[in-house]
């Protein structure tokens, strides 16, 4: 293990080579431990500092924090090869609405549809038109692309059409002279 | 059938990012993943990176890594801090090959440095990241991240985080 270690250091990059900037630009190096009572007293007190300002958010601010965080989960999700029966329209819907702590009620009217239509989508009853999508994009600002919501209800799509054994057998009735190839 | 595609197209570059070959100008796609204790071992003996990353096993790993070829051009370390609502940058390098005159990627450290704050708005931490820079270095990551400097920490959260993503992820 010694050996391994020492061969590594010699074989290392020369930083004295770069300025600091290009070190900058390819680096965070590792940080010294903390090891004396007062380091480690500094860093404590940088922790809670640090807590205590994160639980005193204005509610704008929370809000603004629990939205990026569904944006970026709703990304993974439809860029992944993944499919959850759980993480439906209806739900990153009804998670959007939520987490601005507004009524359906409320929301519908933002959106101009009514309350009944609202609930028929968060609870992934009706299928979401276009100019549905396109206005939870221009209710969010951007921050939720009309294409994100598209993908989510394209991913249900997917799954319905490569899981639909009952269709493919009632299909197959108006199916004539089958290529006689072997696949 | 072509609007779909589109739609399919545009949407790749939501949330996708690529890095530039600066010898050809052509994009690569670029993907962060996780690495686990026996490809970072791999890694280490390969000799590609600076430091050493076996130390590193206890914590989040990460590759960047060009059109999935699985050798990687750049590795991060993270330290996940729930309880503070915080993600630590533990140690970060580009490979070898890829730091200053001569490299054939630029941008990488930006790049997994903007991965780390999209993490910590994921986890609920608001973007916050933090990591300890060596002293002579402070000022390079302020001015080109916009981290802000506390005693112990550079940090970066919220709007300045945000503005990283946008900058590293969609800002190609």
């Amino acid at each position: 293990m010694k050996t391994n270690k020492r061969k590594k250091e010699v074989q290392g990059t020369d930083f004295s080579r770069f300025s600091r900037e290009e070190l900058a630009d390819a680096f965070v190096f590792p940080s010294d431990e903390m090891v004396t009572t007062k380091e480690k007293n500094e860093e404590e007190g940088f922790w809670e500092a640090r807590r205590k300002r994160f639980e005193s958010r204005s509610s704008v601010q929370q809000m603004f924090d629990e939205l990026l965080q569904l944006k970026y989960q709703l990304e993974d999700y439809i860029g992944s090869d993944q499919y959850e029966e759980k993480l439906s329209f209806g739900y990153f819907l009804n998670e959007y609405v939520s987490r601005q702590e507004k009524k359906d009620k409320e929301f519908a009217n933002e959106v101009d549809v009514t309350p009944a239509v609202l609930s028929q989508y968060i609870n992934d009853h009706r299928k979401p038109k276009d100019e549905f999508v396109i206005r939870l994009e221009l209710h969010s600002n951007g921050m939720f692309p009309a294409i994100s919501w598209f993908k989510v209800i394209q991913k249900e799509k997917e799954h319905e059409i490569n899981t639909n054994e009952e269709l493919r057998r009632e299909e197959s009735k108006h199916v004539k002279n089958r290529l006689d190839l072997a696949y | 059938m072509p609007k779909v595609y589109f739609l399919c197209k545009l949407l790749a570059y939501l949330i996708v990012m690529y890095v530039v070959n600066t010898e050809t100008g052509e994009k690569h796609l670029a993907k962060v993943i996780q690495v686990h204790s026996l490809e970072i071992a791999k890694i280490d003996r390969s000799q590609r990176f600076d430091f050493n990353w076996i130390e590193e096993k206890t914590f989040k790993v990460y590759k960047l890594v060009i059109d999935d070829i699985e050798e990687p051009i750049g590795l991060l370390s993270l330290r996940e801090r729930p309880d503070d609502y915080a993600i630590e940058i533990r140690l970060l390098a580009s490979s070898k090959d890829n730091v200053v005159k001569g490299q054939k990627y630029r941008r990488i450290a930006g790049k997994m440095i903007a991965f780390a704050c999209r993490e910590a708005f994921k986890a609920g931490f608001g973007g916050f990241v933090c990591l300890k820079p060596k002293t002579t270095l402070e000022q390079h990551y302020i001015a080109k991240y916009g981290f802000e400097s506390t005693k112990l920490f550079l940090i970066t959260e919220g709007q300045n985080s945000l503005k990283l993503i946008k900058e590293y992820y969609e800002n190609q």
